[in-house]
């Protein structure tokens, strides 16, 4: 099943002078359960899509569904931001309370549920992006990677069937970037919550079952990160770029070294290289 | 060319010395250095080069600029600031003027140079920054992240710093504009012999550009050493938060599987042909 649905999605921010069009024509489908990274140079329009979700703002031309649910159709706007929740880049903008568990419950205020069930979904959300011990802390005093994490917890305290972040690693340290990454997958893979990522980030998009490439607002690839990295040199020409341990691959080829496989991680990577030199060695005992 | 002895800070000073966001650091920064600085969130990276702009006055601790010891604080935060330039974590935060140009050109007109002489000053910042003339116009706040570190950049290029500082200046930007940045400055220290000290999250992008890295954490000056020293060990820097770059990690799978490749490569074209020697001397 489609969880977001996009019909010749077109928008642009009208400016009088210059009405650019920032997303042209979009056709996405994106299935329940699945983790697509959104990747494309500054510009190409990959927020304007992930506000898109969310019904911050609406399209121009076409139409996008999430959760069959029209986003232009204002009735059922709350019911919509409670099924597709966003996380941003900027750990210390999205954070509102001065206790940690406050801040979860916050999103939780306007519901109609009693105060058992909030505290049942906070501690849940807590534990499922591992702060649950940090429950009781001010959140300024935490680190960028717990207070994203802290963000992810809000919005799966509304129970979202679907997480849209955009660059929520882009200001963290390689720990936090880890916990994060971490935190996403798990949420997918145990809780099957439907994850759209933007990133710049490679090697966190190589962790995706499907990589979309934008470039001025079209879908310039859309496949596995296996397949879509293999197109090295296309993607460099869109400001973009590949794994190290995917273009280590791609340089030993070009000097005419026979892997065949696309590798995403160091351990594939170097899984193939050393199985290149024990096929030397048995070629030469033969 | 500067020097800390013992430097501390802290934001607070009614708490005790845990509190202190810059612990007891000693440090050099020479002529002409590429120098990277990595450490946590909150380990004091900010903190550090803001004392180093001379932008806050350490709690204790000496501070030489050109082995000069100044016994007066602000004595040295002038020559500091006119030596040290500094480009902001959040560019936001230090751009002002209506436009592109009016902020580029705020520096060198403050120095007291004529029309002329900061026009030029403007076009020459601007052109080394990659910034196009076409944005002059512009008020920097309609900009694009990008953009805008940009006029941060040749704003801060304008007062011809002999150290520039940037702060984590590639988060948000594309691969692209990342490997543009880097050979900016490059050119710049190579035009300029300008220190660089660069400030980052990204191990790959310090592997490839520093020549030197700075460790800091939880305020303290954790490491200070090459870069082929400071990613030989693994363990250490996670310790505080921290990871080798990607293609170190592939090295030491190799070389856990019977290769022996030095691990101070940091280039992947360098290290294929390495690869290839070995495979060749294995046939
Ligand atoms: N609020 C806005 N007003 C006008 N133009 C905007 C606004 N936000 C973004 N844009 C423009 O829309 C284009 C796409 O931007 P964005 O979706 O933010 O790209 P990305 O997230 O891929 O970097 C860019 O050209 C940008 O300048
Ligand atoms: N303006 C401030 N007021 C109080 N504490 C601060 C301020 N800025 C930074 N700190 C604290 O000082 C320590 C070092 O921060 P900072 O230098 O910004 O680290 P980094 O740049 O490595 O993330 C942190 O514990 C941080 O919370
Ligand atoms: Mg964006
Ligand atoms: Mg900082």
């Amino acid at each position: 099943m489609n969880i977001i649905e996009t019909k010749e999605l077109s928008f642009s921010y009208k400016r009088e002078n210059d009405e650019k069009v920032v997303l042209d024509g979009l056709n996405i489908d994106i299935k329940e359960g699945s983790f697509t990274a959104i990747i494309g140079h500054n510009g190409s329009g990959k927020s304007t899509f992930a506000k898109h979700i969310n019904a911050i703002l609406l399209p121009c031309g076409g139409s996008i569904t999430v959760c069959g649910i029209d986003t232009s159709d204002e009735k059922k706007l709350y019911e919509l931001r409670k099924s597709a929740g966003m996380v941003f880049q900027n750990p210390d903008n999205q954070i509102v309370a001065t206790i940690v568990e406050e801040d979860v419950a916050f999103g939780l205020e306007n519901l109609a549920i009693d105060r058992e069930e909030m505290h049942r979904r906070v501690e849940a959300a807590l534990k499922a992006v591992n702060m649950y011990e940090h429950r009781k802390r001010a959140p300024h005093l935490l680190s960028g990677g717990q207070k994203q994490r802290v963000a992810i917890a809000g919005i799966l305290a509304m129970q979202p069937r679907c997480i849209v972040l955009d660059e929520p690693t882009a200001m963290l340290d390689p720990q936090g970037r880890r916990e994060v990454m971490d935190t996403i997958l798990s949420l997918n893979r145990e809780n099957n919550i439907t994850i759209v990522l933007i990133t710049h980030y490679m090697d966190e998009a190589a962790k995706a079952d499907r990589v979309i490439v934008l470039d001025k607002g079209k879908v310039r690839f859309d496949a596995p990160p296996r397949e879509v990295f293999r197109e090295e040199e296309k993607l460099r020409d869109l400001g973009l770029s590949v794994p190290d341990s995917t273009a280590l691959v791609h340089a030993l080829r070009k000097k005419g070294i026979n892997i065949e496989k696309e590798t995403l991680t160091p351990k594939e990577c170097a899984e193939e290289i050393l199985s290149v030199t024990v096929d030397i060695r048995t070629r030469l005992k033969r | 060319m500067i020097e800390f002895k013992n430097v501390s800070y802290s934001y607070n000073d009614s708490i005790g010395d845990n509190a202190a966001a810059v612990k007891d650091i000693n440090l050099k920064i020479n002529k002409g250095e590429f120098i990277g600085v990595a450490g946590h969130t909150g380990s004091g990276k900010t903190t550090v080069a803001q004392i180093l702009a001379g932008l806050i006055k350490p709690c204790g601790g000496t501070i030489l600029v050109d082995g000069i010891e100044y016994s007066d604080y602000k004595a040295a935060a002038r020559v500091l600031r006119s030596k040290v330039g500094i480009v902001f974590q959040y560019p936001e935060h230090q751009l002002f003027e209506e436009t592109v140009y009016r902020d580029i050109a705020f520096g060198p007109k403050n120095k007291g140079l004529s029309e002329e002489e900061t026009d030029k000053c403007v076009r020459r910042s601007a052109a080394l920054a990659h910034l196009k003339e076409e944005l002059f116009e512009k008020s920097p706040f309609e900009l694009s992240g990008g953009q805008k570190r940009r006029v941060a950049i040749a704003g801060v290029l304008a007062t011809e710093p002999e150290v520039l500082i940037l702060d984590e200046p590639a988060a948000g930007l594309d691969p692209s504009g990342r490997e543009r940045l880097w050979g900016e400055l490059h050119k710049i220290r190579k035009e300029q012999n300008t220190t660089i000290i660069l400030i980052s999250h990204s191990m790959e992008d310090l592997a490839q550009n520093a020549e030197r890295i700075i460790v800091l954490n939880n305020g303290e000056k954790y490491k200070d050493d090459t870069v082929s020293n400071i990613f030989s060990d693994a363990a250490l820097l996670k310790k505080c938060g921290l990871e080798i770059p990607e293609i170190t990690k592939v090295i030491k799978l190799l070389n856990d599987g019977g290769m022996n490749i030095p691990e101070n490569i940091f280039d992947i074209t360098k290290l294929s042909d390495v690869i290839c020697q070995r495979l060749g001397a294995t046939l």
